[in-house]
């Protein structure tokens, strides 16, 4: 139920019948939404051990499929590198598999180590479900993952971040987001 | 203001106040989005001191909270590189950055609204950058997107038109 329709004129004197409301008003407001969703703290990493960067979650329900763009602001160094997952939840944050579908991929200054895309959402990203991309320098930074998801059930994914090489630390800034819009279905 | 799942309507229901308030106009606050373009190409030429790309901004009010995604197209050689800026209003907080093809020149973000963010350049091809960032707003004004040199060099540096912003408002 959110694919657009152009809304029609509505006319003097009109019965305003439910099921006008319901595609001009329910239907496209639901193929118009979207969602901003904000990492309410640093995260610092030392480790290669993913960790959840707080806050950036994004909560799809059953049917929905959502593209995204998640901005990373980040510091790194050239040893450590970066690198990034999404991990599967169901509606009550319990890490899940089988229940997020699509790809994911990221970009920025870097050259991808590994992967630079990955095609599946799990419970525990391994090797083949994260993407990791170098950083030339211990400046501060900005990447971009994009990608999209269907869920199968109600239920998130949660944005994790770690070091590719441990090396130094490397932190997730605060206020790093993801945009999210409906995929006209 | 958030967004609320809209119900469906019945056949002989009373639409209400609260109705309407709650599934339309909050709703459409939620998804209020600005998309505004470039309108005209900024040349520099032997100057690294910030000028607005025109048309790359929108304003906001006291509190407000925007997020944004940006395209900038620019070409410069890799001895002045280029740098961005974004000016808000006093008082605003939050983090913007950028990421391209090259490598940051002193900083990729920044939390300091006015201060640079900077990147190599690859040389004399048309290259593009997306900014971001995550702002609230300390008081009414108008976020802007500005570039310059990094190095002042005489050589020319272009930031073309048609380069676009895209803003959401987080919270009103």
């Amino acid at each position: 139920m959110a694919k657009w329709i152009d809304p029609r004129p509505w006319v003097t004197g009109e019965y305003i019948h439910q099921d006008l409301f319901n595609v001009a008003l329910r239907d496209n407001m639901l193929a118009l939404r979207q969602q901003k969703i904000r990492q309410t703290a640093d995260v610092a990493k030392t480790t290669t051990t993913l960790d959840n960067l707080t806050g950036l979650e994004l909560p799809v329900l059953q049917g929905e499929m959502w593209h995204f763009q998640t901005f990373v602001f980040f510091t790194s160094n050239a040893t450590a590198n970066l690198k990034l997952a999404f991990k599967s939840e169901n509606v009550l944050g319990t890490a899940t598999n089988g229940i997020m579908f699509g790809r994911y991929g990221l970009w920025g200054s870097g050259a991808p180590i590994v992967s630079g895309h990955v095609v599946t959402y799990v419970a525990s990203p391994g090797a083949t479900e994260i993407v990791a991309i170098t950083t030339a320098t211990s400046l501060a930074d900005m990447c971009v993952l994009s990608g999209t998801v269907l869920a199968t059930v109600d239920g998130f994914i949660q944005a994790m971040g770690a070091q590719s090489t441990a090396s130094g630390t490397t932190t997730f800034r605060e206020n790093s987001f993801i945009l999210a819009w409906r995929v006209d279905q | 203001m958030a967004w609320t799942y809209p119900i469906s309507w019945t056949k002989g229901a009373l639409i209400t106040v609260a109705d309407l308030n709650t599934y339309l106009r909050d709703n459409m606050k939620d998804i209020y989005t600005v998309i505004a373009v470039q309108t005209e190409t900024l040349l520099k030429n032997n100057s690294a001191a910030f000028s607005d790309l025109v048309g790359m901004s929108f304003s906001v009010l006291s509190g407000e909270v925007w997020s944004f995604h940006a395209w900038s197209y620019w070409n410069s050689g890799t001895t002045p590189d280029a740098k961005w800026t974004v000016t808000a209003p006093a008082a605003s907080t939050g983090r913007f950055g950028l990421a391209g093809g090259g490598i940051p020149l002193t900083a990729g973000n920044e939390t300091t609204f006015g201060n640079s963010i900077a990147i190599t350049s690859s040389g004399s091809s048309n290259q593009l950058v997306n900014l971001a960032a995550y702002i609230t707003a300390g008081a009414n004004g108008t976020i802007q997107l500005q570039a310059a040199q990094n190095t002042a060099t005489a050589a020319d540096s272009n930031w073309y038109l048609n380069s676009f912003i895209i803003a959401h408002r987080v919270s009103a």
